[in-house]
Formats: structure tokens, C-alpha cells, sequence
């Protein structure tokens, strides 16, 4: 109720909110002495004028804004970017997966010997990729066990990645 | 018949920036005043006012057409406030604070058949009370009371303007309002402390901005 008494002052209540805080307020001391109170403050704050501007206020604004554009002026065009459109995702996403596809391509070729056909460049591709990651994993576990037998021999030991395709 | 706001802004955007100065001569004596009961300062409120412009100036390519220019300056106004006083409290330490100003007193150039002296004396003192009383609530309770009482804007104005909910507004509303009451009329010890401006403390319990 005490909060609608401030709405109240304010203006910002329905006709029917009004009415209801007014029939409130005609059983209730308590909150007619609240808004009382609240009405108060209003008039103590209508002490305080309002002041006018000063006079140059204007002109220093707008010299302000005179020199904000000439800063804006200076800047080269490429400042503003075009906003990014949705075709342009997709294209890009596009230009990546063939990037991608190309890289796998030849990457496989280059660690495969086989590159006669399509599908023998195709199977060269995964061939190499298979052979590639089997000898890093061969290297991965070599330097677990330098690892397990030199400096934690007392502590737990590592254990060793298990190479899917059993090589 | 005066322009429309947004046909000034359409202008402006187009390159006519000449005709910024069409809302400024609207707009400036509101944004001034604000900046005058937030800061306490004629040269401060001067400072935060050129800022509020030029910064809607340089916003103008992003004003959306779907809330009115009037609170989307105000929210750039209570921006401005809020980062002045920061930096204002901030920088208070390392420098003596200055004396709050008078306020300007119309009433002293009283004629013949005004009030008397002592009147506009008992006025004036009411006004420095109210005016440091004022300046002495935390500024997240001072401004929406500012807005409310000195702009007359409504509480979704505000709300929009501080970028709270309405619910908000109207408790720190009715809080600023009894914090006020109480320093003027000195209950609760008459003293209000702002440590941080972000609470108010009164005797001793502490009251954070909702």
C-alpha cells in the first residue's frame, strides 16, 4: 500500500487504483498519514527552481560536435564494415569443407606411395592417415614406458594408449 | 507547426547535422537541470550536459525509430550522470572538495511589498537543506527522483531511462523520498551517509540500490 501511495503522488495510477487507495486511506490513519508524509518531501523539492543553461551551452555543444566530425573525417573508409549477411556464412563454411576435403586429399596422398586412381588415392589417403597416427601412438607408448621404468618406478605407473586398429 | 524529433533526426542523418542544434536548444535546459540536481554543480551539470549531446550526436546512426528521441536521450543523460559522479566520488580523494554552490535566490531581489528579509532568509536556508539533502542520496535513488519530481517524466520513462523495472523505480522512489524526509525533519540522527554511492546508510543499517 505504502508504494502505491507514492504512485499515487506520481500520477500513475488507474482511475479504479485511485478510488481503491482513496477509500484505503479513508479507514486508515496510518497510510494517510504516509502520504501526508510523502506529500511533504514534494513540496520541500519544489524549493529547488529550475536554472536556465547557460547562454554558450549551445555553441560549445555544436562546436563539440564540429570537431567530433572532423575526427570521423580523418578516419580512413574502411572503418565501417558491411554487416555480415547469412549467405556469406554459408559460403564460407562451403570454401572451408573443400579446404578441408583438399587438405585430407592430399595429405593422405603425400603419405601414401599410391597415387594412381581415385580410389586407389582415396584408400592411399586413409592408408596414410592410419599408418601416420599407428606410428605416433608407437612413439606415444615408447615414451610412456622410458617414463614408467625411469622416474615413477615406485609411484603409479602410465598405461599406454591401445591403438584401435591393433597396429 | 514544430518539427517532429524523428523528422529532425532523418534530417541529420542525411548530412544536415546543422539542424542538431534544433534539439539541442529543445532538449538542453531538461538535460541541464538534471545534471544540476545530480551533480550539485553549475560546472559539472555544464560538462555532463555537453557530454549527454555529444554522445546522442554520435549515437544518432543508431537511433531505432521505435522509442521516442526524448528517452532514449534521457537514458544517455542518466548514463552520463551516473559515470560523472563515479568518477567524480573517485577522483574526491585526491583532490579538496569543492563547496557546494548557493543556489541562485530570485527572492533576494525582492521588491517593494515582497516578502520580507526574514522570510527569504528562512527560504533560502530551506532551500541549501533541501539541496544537500538532496545531493547526499545515494545517486541510484537520487536520479529517478530527479526525473520524477524536476523532469516529470513517468515511471516507465524512467524505467526505460535507467534500464530497471518499473517495480524498481517505485521503490527507490518511495526509499529516496523517505530518506530525504528523514535527514530534513532529523530523524534517524538527521544524518544520512553515503559511503559508497550505490547504498545509503541511515543510523547504522545499510540500504542497497534494488
Amino acid at each position: 500500500m505504502i508504494k502505491k501511495l507514492a504512485k499515487l503522488l506520481a500520477g500513475e495510477c488507474t482511475p479504479s487504483e485511485e478510488l481503491a487507495i482513496r477509500r484505503h486511506l479513508g479507514n486508515c490513519p496510518g497510510c494517510a498519514a504516509e502520504l501526508e508524509d510523502l506529500e511533504s518531501v514534494g513540496l520541500l523539492l519544489d524549493l529547488l527552481e529550475p536554472e536556465p543553461p547557460p547562454a554558450d551551452l549551445l555553441g560549445s555543444i555544436m562546436a563539440g560536435i564540429e570537431n567530433t566530425s572532423e575526427d570521423k573525417n580523418k578516419l580512413p573508409a574502411l572503418r565501417r564494415r558491411p554487416p555480415y549477411r547469412p549467405a556469406g556464412l554459408f559460403r564460407d563454411l562451403a570454401v572451408a569443407a573443400a579446404a578441408a576435403l583438399t587438405v585430407f586429399w592430399l595429405g593422405g596422398s603425400l603419405l601414401s606411395p599410391i597415387t594412381s586412381s581415385a580410389d586407389g588415392k582415396l584408400s592411399g589417403a586413409v592408408n596414410g592417415y592410419i599408418r601416420y597416427t599407428g606410428v605416433a601412438v608407437s612413439r606415444t607408448n615408447e615414451a610412456v614406458s622410458e617414463l614408467n621404468s625411469g622416474l615413477f618406478s615406485s609411484a603409479g605407473k602410465f598405461s599406454p594408449i591401445k591403438n584401435k586398429t591393433g597396429k | 507547426m514544430p518539427e517532429t524529433d524523428e523528422l529532425i533526426i532523418h534530417k541529420i542523418i542525411q548530412g544536415d547535422t546543422g539542424s542538431f542544434g534544433r534539439l539541442v536548444e529543445r532538449y538542453q535546459h531538461q538535460i541541464y537541470n538534471l545534471a544540476l540536481r545530480m551533480s550539485g554543480h553549475r560546472e559539472d551539470a555544464r560538462d555532463i550536459t555537453q557530454e549527454t549531446f555529444i554522445k546522442a550526436f554520435n549515437s544518432l546512426p543508431a537511433f531505432r525509430f521505435e522509442a521516442s528521441f526524448k528517452t532514449w536521450l534521457y537514458r544517455i543523460a542518466s548514463n552520463s550522470c551516473l559515470d560523472y559522479m563515479r568518477r567524480r566520488n573517485r577522483d574526491s580523494a585526491r583532490r579538496i572538495e569543492r563547496p557546494p554552490e548557493e543556489t541562485l535566490d530570485p527572492l533576494e531581489l525582492v521588491p517593494a511589498g515582497g516578502p520580507g528579509p526574514e522570510e527569504s532568509v528562512l527560504k533560502r536556508e530551506s532551500r541549501e537543506a533541501v539541496k544537500k539533502a538532496l545531493e547526499r542520496l545515494p545517486d541510484l535513488y537520487r536520479l529517478p527522483l530527479v526525473m520524477l519530481h524536476y523532469q516529470g517524466l513517468s515511471y516507465q520513462e524512467i524505467a526505460t531511462a535507467m534500464a530497471i523495472p518499473e517495480k524498481t523505480v517505485a521503490t527507490r522512489l518511495y526509499r529516496a523520498k523517505k530518506m530525504l524526509k528523514n535527514c530534513l525533519t532529523g530523524g534517524d540522527n538527521g544524518e544520512m551517509f553515503a559511503g559508497d554511492k550505490k547504498t545509503g546508510q541511515t543510523s547504522g543499517w545499510r540500504m542497497h540500490a534494488l
